[in-house]
C-alpha cells in the first residue's frame, strides 16, 4: 500500500482554530434556540399523536404511534432533548463545534435511532411481521445512534482513511490532540490522554451525583417503615437498581480508567497511550452507555438490581416496562465494551510503552495495580456481556436460556454474571489499592515495606478472584459441593489482601506522616477497608453467610469495601493528583471538611448496617413494617443511617465546590507539591502536550524516600541523563525510546 | 525500643476495648441486639461461628487500627520538617509471618465452618444417610413454594405422603411446624398466574408444536395453580376484569374488525390451551431469620434445607417466613407467619378439614400454645379466634381468660 504524502487539510476545514479562542455564542441565540428545540419538538410530536390516534393508523397490525411509544414523560423528555440540540445549535457559530461535531453527534443520535429502527421494521414487514415490535425496534435503534453518534464525533474517520489506503492528517498535524484551546477541546473526540482522563473524570463525577441523588431518595424511603417517599415497591425498587448501576457501572469502574487515564502514561514516561484512538472511542462509547442507563429513567428504567437476575430481569423485572429493561442491556453492553478498549489500551501501554530502564520492579503500585485490574477487565468482562445478551435474548427473541419450562436453567446466569461480576469487585479496588501505595509513600516519606510482596499479591488476587464467583450463590441451591472450595478459596483471598494492609501500616512505621488531606482520605481507607476485608472472611464462613446473604450485613460488607475501599482511594487520589491535573492547590480547609463529613458520615450509614442484617433486615425492600413490629430498634437504627446519608451528601456537595472553584482560582501548586520521586512529578502541572521534551530515563525504585538524593528517574537533559539512557537501551534491546520520542516540535 | 513495643500493647488494647464496645455496645441501644431468636438447633451453632468470628475481627481490627493511630500520634512530621522517614523498605521474616499466621487462621476458620454445615446438613444431599435413618436427617417434608408474592406450604411425611388434608386442597398460606422434628423444606418458586405474559407465550409455542404434556407441570401438581394462587378479592377481581376485556376482543376479532393497540396486547398475551399449569416464576429466598437458615427458591430446580424446632411460639414469637431474594414489586411484603406447635397439637392440626384449617392461622396457634394441656382444642379455637379478632397482640393470660 503506498502511502500518500501527509495532507494538512481535510474535509474543507482548516487545522486552525478559528478565531484563537473566542467563543461566538449570543445569549439572546441560546434563549432562541432552548426554546425553539423545545417547541418545535413537543409540537412535532404533539401533531404525530394526535394524529396517530386520529385516523388509528394501521400499518399491517403497528401503529405509527407506537414506533415511538411517546406519553406524557417522554414527550417531556424528548422536547428536552430538542432544547438541548437547538442550545448546541445556537452556538454552532463556534468553529470547534462545526469542525468536531458535537452537533452532528447529537443529530447521529437521532437519525441513527430512526435508521436502526427503520430498517428493523422494513426487514419485518418483508417477512409478513407486525411491523412495530418494542424489543428490536428499540434494539437497533439504539445501536443505529450509536454508531451515527461515533460517526457524528468523527470517531471513524481516521479508521475509514486507513481502511482506504488514505492518509489520516489528524494523526499528522494534531489537531484532535491537547487542550490548547480550553474547555472546547474537552467537547470533541480528543486523543490526548489527559484530556480523556479529565473528561472521563468530569462525567463520572456527574454520574456519582446522580447515583448519590438515587441513594439519598432511598434512604428517605427507608428513613420511616411503610411506604411514604416512593409511591410503590416498584418505584423504590427502581431508584435503588438505578443506585447501584449507576454506582458501579457509572462511577466506580471508569473513575479508575479517569485516574489511571491522566497519571499511568506519564508513570511509564511515555507521551500518551499506546492507541490514542481507541482511547477516545472508549471515553465517548461510555459517556453514551451512561446517557442510555440516564435515558431509561423518564422511559420506566429497569428494575431488578444491579444483578439483573433472570427471570427476573427476563420478565421485565416483574413490571410491563420493557424499553427501560431492554436500555440497561444495551448500556451495559456499551458500557462493557468501553471498558474493554480501556483495559487493552492500558495492558499494551504498560507493557510495551515503559521508559528505558523502567523494569516491572521499579514500575509504580498504582501500574501494577491497573495492570492487573486491565487483565481482569479483558478476561471477565466478557462473561458479563454475555449474560446480558443471554438476557436480551431471551427477552426479545424468545430464547430459553433461563427459561425452566423450555428447558433453560435460571441458576446459570447466576454463575456467568459472577464470573465476571466478582472479578468486578477486584476491578473495582485493585487499581485503588496501588493507588494508595503511591499516596502513602510520597506523604508518609517513606519506602513501601515489602513492595515486592504487594506487587505480587495484586498478581495472586487477581488470580484468585477468578476461583471464587459461587461465593455469592451459596443460597442459590447449585451444586452443593462447590460450597466448599469456593469457602477456602474465598478466605484465601484474605492472605493476599492482609499481605497489603499490614504492608501499609508497616509503612508507616518510623514515617514522617504529613496530615496532608490526601493522606487523611489514605488512612481512614484503612480503617473502613479493613472492617470491609474482615467481615468479607465472615461471609465466606458458609453457615453464617446462608443465615445474612441478601440482608442489610451484606450491604453492610460492600460498602465497607467500595466505599470505605476504592470510592476512599478515588478521594485520596483526586486530592493528591488535583494539583498535577489542574496546576492549582485545592482549598485544604474543605478537603478536611469533605473528609470528615464522608468519614463520620459513612461509618454512621453502614456500621449499623452490619446488626440491622443479622437481626434480619433483608436487603432490596422499600418497607419494614412488619420487622420493625417485631424488633423496634430497627426504626430507630434506620433514622440514624439516613442521619449518616445525609451527612454524606453534604460532604460531596462541598467536594464539587472545593473542585470547581479551587481549579478556577486555587493558588498555582509548582511542578511538585509532594516532594514525590515518580514521574508524574518530575514535569510541569499539567505537564507539557507530550508529557516530556525527551525520553526520559528510570535509574532507581519509585519510592526510595530517606536515601538522600535517590532518583526514581532522570529527565531528558538532566546530568547523567545520556549516559544512563544508554546504560539502560542497550541492557534492553527493543528500543522503547522509538515510542517515547515525542515530537518536541510541539 | 522497649517502650515502643509497651506503648503499642497500650494502643491495641485501648483500640479493642473501644471497638468491641460500639460493637457489642450499640446495638443494644433501643433494645435491639445483634441476633433475633434463635428456633432451630441447627442455629446454634451458627451462632457460635458468628460470635467467634466477630471476636476474631476484632481483635485483627485492633491490630491494624492500633499500628495505624500509633503512627499518627509518634511518627507526625513536625510542621516544616522536610526530612524522610527511615529508609526501611521490608523485613523477609515479618512478611513471611503475615503469610503464615493468616493462612492458618483461615484454614482453621474454614475446617470449623465445614463441621457445622456437615453437622447441619446430615442427609440433605445424601440420600443414603437419610435413608438409613441417620440421627439428625429429615423426620419429615414440607413442600413449599414462593411466587409472586406469596409462600405456600404442603406437609409430607418422610416418604413423602400428605400428611395434613387431602390432595387437591389448598395448600397452606402460613408455615406450622411441629416442635422437635428435624423438617426437610423441599423449596421451588412457581407462578398461576398469567401476569409473565412473555414467559408465558414461549410456553404456549412450545405447547402449540404439539408437546401436550409438560414435564415442568408434574413437579408437583396443585400446588401452583391459578385458583388459589388468586387470593383477594381485588385479584380476583381484575382477572374477571381482564377475561371480559378479552372476550370483547376476541369477538371483535372473529367479526374481523379492526383492533386498538391494547386489544392486540391482550390477545397477543393470552393463552391458547386450556388447563391449570405451573409457570415460571421469578426467584425468592425461603428464610426464617429464627431458623438462621435460607435457600432461594428456583423455577424448575428444587432446593433443600433442614431445621429442627426447638420451641413451641408463644403469643410473643413473632416469627415470620421472609423472602430475601429481589423478586419484583412487592419484595418488600413478601412475608408470612410461621409458628411452631406441640406434637399434641400438631396431631390435632393434622386431622383439620380444609376450612376449620383457615383458621388455625399462626396468631391463634400461637395463642393457643398457651393452653397445651387442654383436651378439646377446636373448642378453644373458636374462642381464641374471638380473642385474636378483638385483640391482636393478646397474650397468655387472656387467652387462658377467653377459653376458661
Ligand atoms: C451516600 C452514599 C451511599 C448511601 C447512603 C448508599 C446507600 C445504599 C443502600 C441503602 C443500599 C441498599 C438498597 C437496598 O438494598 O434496598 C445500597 C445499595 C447499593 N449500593 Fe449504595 N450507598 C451509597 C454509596 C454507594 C457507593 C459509593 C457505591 C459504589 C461505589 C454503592 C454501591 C451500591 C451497590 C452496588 C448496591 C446494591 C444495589 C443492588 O442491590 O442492586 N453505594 N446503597
Ligand atoms: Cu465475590
Ligand atoms: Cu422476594
Amino acid at each position: 500500500m503506498t502511502t500518500e504524502t501527509p495532507k494538512t487539510t481535510h474535509g474543507g476545514t482548516t487545522t486552525a482554530p478559528r478565531g484563537g479562542g473566542n467563543i461566538e455564542l449570543s445569549p439572546l441565540a441560546g434563549l432562541v434556540g432552548i426554546v425553539g428545540g423545545w417547541l418545535v419538538a413537543s409540537i412535532a410530536l404533539t401533531l404525530f399523536r394526535i394524529w396517530g390516534d386520529a385516523i388509528d393508523w394501521n400499518w399491517s397490525g403497528g401503529d405509527w404511534k407506537a414506533l415511538l411509544g411517546l406519553t406524557g414523560g417522554k414527550l417531556l423528555f424528548v422536547s428536552a432533548l430538542g432544547a438541548l440540540v437547538g442550545l448546541l445549535g445556537a452556538i454552532n457559530g463556534s468553529s470547534v463545534y462545526r469542525r468536531h461535531g458535537l452537533v452532528r453527534a447529537l443529530a447521529g443520535i437521532g437519525v441513527g435511532y430512526a435508521v436502526g429502527a427503520a430498517i428493523t421494521m422494513l426487514v419485518r414487514m418483508a417477512f409478513g411481521l407486525v411491523a412495530y415490535s418494542e424489543g428490536p425496534v428499540v434494539v437497533f435503534g439504539i445501536l443505529g445512534a450509536y454508531a451515527f453518534y461515533v460517526a457524528g464525533l468523527g470517531g471513524w474517520s481516521a479508521w475509514a482513511w486507513y481502511a482506504r489506503g488514505a492518509a489520516t492528517p489528524e494523526h499528522e498535524d494534531h489537531s484532535n490532540h491537547g487542550a490548547r484551546r480550553g474547555w472546547r477541546d474537552f467537547l470533541i473526540f480528543n486523543t490526548d490522554h489527559k484530556v480523556i482522563g479529565l473528561q472521563y473524570l468530569i462525567a463520572v463525577f456527574f454520574f456519582m451525583l446522580v447515583g448519590g441523588a438515587m441513594a439519598e431518595s432511598v434512604r428517605a424511603e427507608l428513613a420511616n417503615p411503610d411506604l411514604q417517599f416512593f409511591s410503590d415497591g416498584s418505584a423504590y425498587n427502581k431508584a435503588m437498581s438505578l443506585h447501584g448501576v449507576i454506582m458501579l457501572f457509572l462511577f466506580i469502574i471508569p473513575v479508575y480508567s479517569g485516574i489511571a487515564n491522566y497519571i499511568v502514561p506519564i508513570m511509564l514516561g511515555a507521551p500518551d497511550m499506546a492507541y490514542p484512538r481507541l482511547n477516545a472511542l472508549s471515553f465517548w462509547t461510555f459517556l453514551f452507555g451512561g446517557m442510555v442507563f440516564l435515558a431509561s429513567i423518564p422511559l420506566g428504567t429497569f428494575e431488578a438490581g444491579w444483578t439483573n437476575y433472570a427471570t427476573l430481569s427476563t420478565t421485565n423485572g416483574g413490571s410491563t416496562v420493557e424499553i427501560g429493561q431492554l436500555m440497561w442491556l444495551l448500556g451495559i453492553q456499551l458500557v462493557g465494551a468501553s471498558s474493554i478498549m480501556t483495559a487493552v489500551n492500558f495492558v499494551v501501554t504498560i507493557v510495551a510503552m515503559r521508559a528505558p530502564g523502567m523494569t516491572m520492579w521499579r514500575m509504580p503500585l498504582f501500574v501494577w495495580g491497573n495492570l492487573t485490574q486491565s487483565l481482569l477487565i479483558v478476561f471477565g468482562t466478557p462473561f458479563v456481556a454475555g449474560s446480558q445478551f443471554m438476557v436480551l435474548f431471551d427477552l426479545v427473541m424468545g430464547t430459553s436460556f433461563f427459561n425452566a419450562m423450555l428447558g433453560g436453567d435460571a441458576i446459570s446466569y447466576q454463575h456467568i454474571f459472577w464470573f465476571y461480576s466478582h472479578p468486578a469487585v477486584y476491578i473495582m479496588i485493585l487499581p485503588g489499592f496501588g493507588l494508595i501505595s503511591d499516596v502513602l509513600t510520597t506523604h508518609a516519606r517513606k519506602p513501601l515495606f515489602g513492595y515486592r510482596a504487594i506487587a505480587i499479591s495484586t498478581l495472586g488476587i487477581g488470580f484468585l478472584g477468578f476461583t471464587v464467583w459461587a461465593h455469592h450463590m451459596f443460597t442459590s441451591g447449585m451444586a452443593d459441593w462447590l460450597r466448599l472450595p469456593m469457602m477456602i478459596l474465598t478466605m484465601l483471598i484474605a492472605v493476599p489482601t492482609g499481605i497489603k494492609v499490614l504492608g501499609w501500616s508497616a509503612t508507616l512505621w518510623k514515617a514522617k506522616i504529613h496530615m496532608t488531606v490526601p493522606m487523611m482520605w489514605t488512612l481512614g481507607f484503612l480503617f473502613t477497608f479493613t472492617c470491609g476485608g474482615l467481615t468479607g472472611v465472615m461471609l465466606a464462613a458458609v453457615p453464617f453467610d446462608i443465615h445474612v446473604q441478601d440482608t442489610y450485613f451484606v450491604v453492610a460488607h460492600f460498602h465497607y469495601v467500595l466505599f470505605g475501599g476504592s470510592v476512599m482511594t478515588v478521594f485520596a487520589g483526586i486530592y493528591h493528583w488535583f494539583p498535577k491535573m489542574t496546576g492549582r492547590m485545592f482549598d485544604a480547609t474543605l478537603g478536611k471538611l469533605h473528609f470528615w463529613l464522608m468519614f463520620i458520615g459513612m461509618n454512621v450509614t453502614f456500621f449499623p448496617m452490619h446488626w440491622l442484617g443479622t437481626l434480619g433486615m433483608n436487603r432490596r425492600i422499600a418497607d419494614y413494617q412488619q420487622l420493625s413490629d417485631n424488633y423496634p430498634s430497627v426504626h430507630g437504627w434506620n433514622i440514624v443511617i439516613t442521619i449518616g446519608a445525609l451527612m454524606q451528601g453534604l460532604g460531596f456537595v462541598v467536594f464539587l465546590y472545593n473542585m470547581a472553584t479551587s481549579w478556577r482560582r486555587g493558588p498555582i501548586a509548582g511542578p511538585n507539591p509532594w516532594r514525590s520521586h515518580t514521574l508524574e512529578w518530575q514535569v510541569s502541572s499539567p505537564p507539557p502536550l507530550f508529557n516530556f521534551h525527551g525520553t526520559p530515563v528510570v535509574v532507581g525504585a519509585p519510592y526510595d524516600y530517606g536515601i538522600p538524593g535517590a532518583k526514581h528517574a532522570l529527565l531528558f537533559g538532566e546530568t547523567g541523563h545520556a549516559e544512563a539512557l544508554e546504560a539502560a537501551t542497550t541492557r534492553r534491546p527493543v528500543s522503547a525510546s522509538e515510542h517515547s520520542e515525542a515530537p518536541t516540535a510541539h | 525500643m522497649k517502650g515502643q513495643w509497651g506503648r503499642l500493647a497500650g494502643y491495641f488494647i485501648g483500640t479493642l476495648l473501644i471497638s468491641s464496645a460500639v460493637t457489642f455496645g450499640l446495638p443494644l441501644l433501643g433494645g435491639g441486639s445483634w441476633l433475633p431468636d434463635l428456633v432451630s438447633s441447627e442455629g446454634k451453632a451458627i451462632d457460635q461461628l458468628f460470635w467467634g468470628l466477630l471476636i476474631l475481627s476484632l481483635i485483627i481490627f485492633a491490630i491494624v487500627a492500633a499500628i495505624v493511630i500509633y503512627s499518627m500520634v509518634h511518627f507526625r512530621a513536625a510542621p516544616g520538617d522536610l526530612s524522610d522517614g527511615e529508609h526501611i523498605h521490608g523485613n523477609a521474616k515479618m512478611e513471611a509471618a503475615w503469610v503464615i499466621i493468616p493462612s492458618l487462621i483461615v484454614f482453621v476458620i474454614g475446617l470449623l465452618s465445614y463441621n457445622v454445615l456437615r453437622d447441619n446438613e446430615v442427609g440433605l444431599y445424601d440420600q443414603e444417610a437419610a435413608a438409613h435413618d441417620a440421627p439428625g436427617a429429615a423426620q419429615m417434608q414440607v413442600e413449599v413454594r414462593g411466587f409472586q408474592f406469596g409462600w405456600a406450604f404442603r406437609y409430607l411425611d418422610r416418604d413423602g405422603k400428605q400428611v395434613v388434608g387431602e390432595k387437591g386442597d389448598e395448600p397452606q398460606g402460613e408455615l406450622v411446624v411441629p416442635v422437635d422434628k428435624v423438617i426437610k423444606f423441599n423449596v421451588m418458586s412457581c407462578s398461576g398466574k398469567e401476569r409473565l405474559g412473555r414467559l408465558r407465550r414461549q410456553v404456549d409455542r412450545k405447547l402449540d408444536a404439539g408437546d401436550e404434556e409438560d414435564e415442568f407441570a408434574k413437579i408437583e401438581p396443585g400446588l401452583c395453580e391459578r385458583k388459589w394462587d388468586l387470593t383477594t378479592e381485588d385479584d380476583r377481581a381484575s382477572a374477571e376484569d381482564d377475561q371480559a376485556k378479552i372476550h370483547a376482543a376476541q369477538a371483535k376479532q372473529a367479526d374481523g374488525k379492526h383492533l386498538s393497540a391494547d386489544e392486540r396486547k391482550l390477545l397477543d398475551a393470552q393463552p391458547r390451551f386450556k388447563g391449570d399449569d405451573q409457570f415460571v416464576d421469578v426467584n425468592h429466598a425461603f428464610w426464617v431469620p429464627e431458623a438462621r437458615l435460607k435457600i432461594d427458591a428456583v423455577s424448575g430446580l428444587r432446593t433443600y434445607v433442614q431445621w429442627q424446632a426447638t420451641h413451641v411460639t408463644g403469643p410473643q414469637d413473632h416469627y415470620q417466613v421472609v423472602c430475601a431474594e429481589l423478586c419484583g414489586s412487592g419484595h418488600n411484603g413478601m412475608r408470612t407467619d410461621m409458628c411452631v406447635v406441640s406434637k399434641n397439637t400438631w396431631d390435632w392440626f393434622k386431622g383439620l378439614g380444609q376450612d376449620e384449617r383457615k383458621t388455625a392461622t399462626c396468631v391463634n396457634l400461637r395463642l393457643l400454645a398457651c393452653l397445651d394441656k387442654i383436651d378439646d382444642r377446636s373448642a378453644a379455637l373458636e374462642d381464641i379466634v374471638a380473642l385474636s379478632k378483638k385483640h391482636p397482640n393478646a397474650g397468655c393470660d387472656q387467652a387462658e381468660e377467653a377459653v376458661a
